[in-house]
């Protein structure tokens, strides 16, 4: 194996790590965000609203990753 | 309508509170189940002090990257990770670190936040949150409640005035409410509600 062939190998590996890492990550923001929704209907307080619009944002940032990951070049 | 006893510790307990950690006659509080008539008195959660640890540990990770790259420049051979990958990519993984760590930040906090405890003029509620896992709302009437206790251990809590307060009922049922507020007073107010709500004003 050529040292191309080799870094090749490593970067697909450390790709597909980084993608499985990020999508696991988009999914637990997204747990957080339909937890809070949950907690919502629970109790009611004023603050509720920016906590719901700053998980909102978590999860908008960790889509980004996820597509940062499997659309950027080598 | 059962009002709180008048306590001198109360106007107190409201300029102390930090945070809505304390907050005597919440106007912006409703639960789920809440009955008709029913008033909210107390709602609390943990002393905002009990943050510390997991901010103290946010800030050493938001640093970190800065840190290790001052001194990677700092030492006497070439170990640039540059040479390995592109600018793009290393953004990628700034990006990525950056992300789990306002992930962090948002579960630890929404971890204390939606942890409540809530006295009304009928029971005491207590709501814990736990992220990613499980929420569990247990509560008691306020007629049941048989002993309560407080307890504050340790250097920190004694200093920020912080503790926990155990309520026992009729049942086997114990409440906790940990790192509240102002535990004494808290303590203080269940008991003399509960002897109100009964009647026993003795």
């Amino acid at each position: 194996m050529s040292s191309e062939e080799l870094e090749a190998t490593v970067f697909a590996i450390f790709r597909i790590g980084a993608i499985f890492f990020a999508v696991l990550h988009f999914f637990v923001g997204l747990i957080l965000f339909r937890q809070i929704t949950t907690m919502k209907k629970i109790i009611t307080t004023k603050a509720q609203r920016y906590i719901l619009i700053v998980s909102l944002i978590h999860v908008i940032l960790l889509l980004i990753a996820v597509l940062l990951v499997i659309f950027v070049p080598n | 309508m059962p009002q709180i006893p008048s306590n001198p510790l109360a106007k107190l307990a409201e300029e102390r509170g930090m945070m809505g950690t304390l907050d005597i006659f919440p106007k912006d509080v409703k639960f789920q189940t809440q009955n008709r008539g029913e008033r909210v008195y107390i709602k609390s959660r943990a002393h905002p002090i009990v943050n510390l640890g997991w901010m103290f540990n946010v800030s050493i990770l938001i640093v970190l990257p800065v840190i290790i790259t001052i001194v990677v420049e700092a030492l006497p051979f070439d170990l640039s990770i540059r040479d390995y990958m592109s600018d793009l990519i290393l953004l990628v993984i700034g990006f990525i670190y950056y992300t789990l760590i306002l992930t962090i930040a948002i579960y630890n906090f929404i971890d204390w936040y939606y942890d409540f405890y809530l006295v009304t003029n009928q029971r005491i509620i207590n709501i814990q949150f736990d992220p990613l896992k499980h929420h569990k709302v247990s509560e008691a009437q306020l007629k049941n409640i048989e002993n309560v206790t407080e307890s504050v251990i340790g250097i920190i809590p004694n200093l920020f005035n912080y503790g926990k307060v155990r309520v026992q009922t009729a049942g086997t049922e114990q409440f906790v409410f940990r790192s509240v507020p102002e535990p004494g007073w808290f303590r203080d107010v269940i008991m003399d509600l509960s002897q109100y709500i009964r009647g026993d004003n003795t």
